[in-house]
């Protein structure tokens, strides 16, 4: 195999192209966002791409709804607790914070939306996602000069390795050869040190990590009880109690449907529900339950509604779509 | 906590010892799997079996037939090992029991704790784990014959069922898990994620061990269990942890092959049990068959030459075998992509672009605005790409996973579905089927004795 080491040409190739690539970067900036938890409610703030228009979306995750409230930049909003965007406060004061770079998501024709996403949440079930999202025409905003970033990065690795490989031993010229190891040593130690530090320093949410979205911390926190029964957690708050409701209503014999949420669990969500109530799903076919079951995803139940939880709805009768 | 160690450990023993039995099929007069250590045995077994078993249900033999094929791998790998064990391979170790693997396993199992406790606290609710795997599992545990006909949604029907056979086998003698087609199931199928972490884990420390490394194999097994992103794909219920796992053992395999102490048996099982447990895994079996061929061929040049067919092959082969399946238009987009120079230099730079994006900002490629931790694998990943790449060969083959990651990408650009779907879905996890093969081979160049590394180096 060529040995690109031996290439430092790279190097300033990979620095015309970063120049090019940055020149070429149209206007824009860092679409930074924050929520924190306050007694007053959830309360988000971002600032960048002054002079964008740009949405500030509040919504819970479960329920999927969101609601735009604020435009321009430097919005500071707050959502107290109780209001329709919550269904029911959050149970503790604990509360994260969560700062992360713009996303370019997905291009929309000629333009690209650029979506930052926070968290805030109690450390059971309830996640509230605030998003900033803007488009921007011609596109690219952020993501170029990023590019550039690593185009230099891997050429600056790559002289990088073949400096220490190739000069390394001579410049530690008391390092005995039976240690020419040592640089390698060094950065595999660093490396594990690195991931180690990066576990204990994390603290995702109990919710994110049952439903599968984000790395589990080293160790079971304290406050995470041991129950273990995570499915009110990882399905949503209210699943325990919407099957308990729909499993009695079905032992009295009256017709009945359990709708869940057309979002993006909600496939997942109506198949533990179907297996839980004994529906009769196919085993072949996961997903959402064909007419004439009682478990529904998206649609809206027909009948009169006896509960509503965060995730879905019950109603006696039946539901339509 | 000591009841949670006791209940969750012993089913991860209970999961694992029928695997590591099975696994005694490849320890030979060459020593084989022998050579490693009792993770990468059961790794090797459950592959065996994923393969065996699926492909005999394919084939048409009864539910009830293909258990007892299973207990006869299983029971029928005991006196083989012990008169292969007692006659070619040293005696060190009781049954390749070796106390440093097992302690080594007992860590990385500590380190893999929490995933392990959510795997047995609720439900799958990563999509494909509930809609791809947990489907295919009641499927095979009900008995009843595949249907490949796609419903509704994001289904993958037609995949094959390796990892269902695999799991109905193990709860054939766990009787408390009760009924697969309910809960229990989808229990197992995240147990059973975390079981091929674990192992693949442990398997690097014993490869390092095998290579007198054993240090650097404990760092690198340490390493990959750190790394968030294993935790989360460790109790996902997904199936590529297992491809992960084969595509390890494909490496090893091919190792053993290179030194001549075997090896080929193990190489071709890892690639067929991947075959037979996702639908990508056939990749890895063209891969493994090409490089079996290709060092078979002793001229240098010659060998090269071969790879690059290979290449051409492995991109070409899988389109091949799909052309009876897929429509006509479809093959015809697929022409008018190949033949489109600007389509295809687009597509080579949307690749490159979602790369850097991929290394920069840690939640542009995933579908949900909830991040998967996959960033740092990425980066561990490319730091470990660039470690190899220099000239001269690792001593660990890692190969399988270099091509692997190539001939996908490549497929990625030449076929004409959606690029960013692949970017965003499909990419993350073909990291991770690579990392951990790429890391040990990285990991043991960078930290093997000098001397070693400067004789592998001057091997053609």
């Amino acid at each position: 195999m060529t040995d690109l080491t031996r290439r430092p040409v790279l190097t300033l190739v990979a620095s015309a192209l970063f120049l090019l690539v940055t020149a070429c970067r149209p206007p824009g900036g860092e679409l930074d966002l924050a929520v924190e938890r306050g007694p007053a409610g959830i309360a988000a703030t971002y600032s960048g791409f002054d002079g964008a228009k740009v949405g500030l979306l509040v919504g819970r995750r479960w329920t999927g709804r969101e609601q735009l409230v604020g435009m321009g930049p430097g919005v500071h909003v707050v959502v107290p607790p109780g209001t329709s965007l919550q269904a029911r406060p959050l149970a503790t004061d604990r509360s994260r914070t969560e700062r992360l770079g713009p996303k370019a998501l997905q291009r929309h024709g000629d333009a690209t939306v650029v979506q930052a996403v926070a968290f805030g949440s109690d450390d059971t079930a309830d996640v509230v996602a605030v998003s900033a999202a803007l488009s921007v025409a011609d596109g690219e905003a952020v993501d170029g000069g990023r590019l550039g970033l690593v185009i230099v990065a891997v050429a600056l690795t790559l002289w990088a390795g073949w400096w220490v490989r190739r000069r390394g031993p001579q410049w530690l010229a008391r390092v005995p050869p039976r240690n020419a190891g040592f640089a390698g040593w060094f950065a595999v130690v660093v490396l594990v040190v690195a991931a180690l530090a990066l576990r204990i320093a994390a603290t995702p949410l109990r919710a994110l990590v049952e439903r599968g979205f984000e790395a589990p911390p080293l160790t079971w926190p304290d406050t995470w009880d041991r129950d273990l029964d995570g499915r009110d957690i990882a399905l949503g708050p209210g699943f325990n109690r919407l099957l308990e409701a729909a499993r009695a209503e079905r032992d009295e014999g009256e017709p009945v449907a359990v709708v869940a949420p057309a979002d993006g669990l909600g496939m997942v969500r109506g198949l533990h529900l179907s297996q839980a109530l004994g529906v009769e799903v196919t085993p072949r076919v996961a997903g959402v339950a064909p007419e004439g079951l009682v478990v529904w995803v998206g649609g809206a139940p027909d009948g009169e509604v006896l509960l509503t939880t965060g995730a879905g709805s019950l109603a006696r009768g039946g539901a339509s779509r | 906590m000591i009841h949670e160690i006791y209940l969750l450990g012993g089913s991860v023993v209970l999961l694992m010892v029928p695997c590591y039995l099975a696994g005694s099929w490849f320890v030979h007069r060459g020593g084989g799997v022998a050579r490693f250590g009792p993770a990468t045995q059961a790794l090797a077994g459950a592959l065996l079996l994923a393969a065996v078993l699926s492909n005999l249900a394919a084939a048409g033999l009864s539910h009830e037939h293909v258990l007892v094929v299973r207990w006869a791998l299983i029971i029928g790998a005991v006196p083989w090992s012990i008169w292969m064990r007692s006659r070619h391979v040293d005696k060190t170790s009781l049954m390749g029991l070796h106390a440093s693997s097992l302690c080594v396993m007992a860590v990385f199992g500590l380190v893999l704790w929490v995933p392990l406790m959510l795997a047995a606290s609720g439900p799958p609710v990563r999509y494909d784990a509930v809609a791809i795997w947990w489907p295919k599992l009641r499927e095979v545990a009900a008995g009843l014959a595949p249907v490949l006909e796609n419903g509704p949604g994001h289904l993958h029907a037609e995949y094959p069922r390796g990892l269902a056979w695999l799991i109905t086998g193990m709860a054939d003698e766990l009787r408390s898990f009760g009924d697969l087609t309910g809960a229990s199931g989808a229990d197992l199928l995240r147990r059973t994620s975390w079981l091929f972490t674990w192992l693949g884990a442990a398997a690097l420390y014993e490869a390092g061990r095998s290579r007198g490394n054993s240090l650097g194999g404990f760092l690198a097994g340490l390493l990959l269990a750190l790394l968030p992103a294993t935790a989360l794909w460790a109790h996902s219920g997904y199936a590529d942890p297992a491809i992960a796992g084969a595509v390890l053992l494909a490496g090893l395999g091919l190792t053993l092959r290179r030194q001549g102490q075997g090896g080929r048996g193990l190489a071709v099982v890892a690639a067929l049990g991947a075959a037979s447990i996702k639908q990508e895994g056939a990749v890895l079996v063209v891969v493994v068959a090409g490089l079996l061929l290709v060092d078979s061929v002793r001229c240098k040049h010659v060998r090269f030459t071969a790879l690059a067919g290979l290449a051409a092959f492995a991109l070409l082969l899988p389109w091949a075998l799909r052309r009876g399946a897929e429509d006509a238009e479809v093959l015809g987009s697929l022409g008018e992509v190949l033949l489109d120079p600007m389509r295809l230099t687009e597509r080579v730079v949307a690749v490159a672009r979602a790369v850097g994006l991929f290394l920069t900002d840690r939640g542009a490629l995933v579908e949900d605005a909830f991040h998967p931790p996959v960033f740092w694998a990425g980066w561990v990943l490319g730091a470990g790409l660039l470690v190899l790449l220099p000239r001269g060969r690792s001593e660990i083959d890692a190969r399988p996973a270099l091509v692997l990651l190539a001939a996908i990408v490549a497929i990625y650009v030449v076929t004409p579905f959606d690029l960013h779907w692949h970017l965003r879905t499909a990419f993350p996890r073909l990291l991770l089927q690579a990392l951990p093969l790429v890391l040990l081979a990285a990991v043991h160049r960078i930290t093997a004795p000098a001397a070693r590394v400067e004789a592998s180096s001057e091997v053609p």
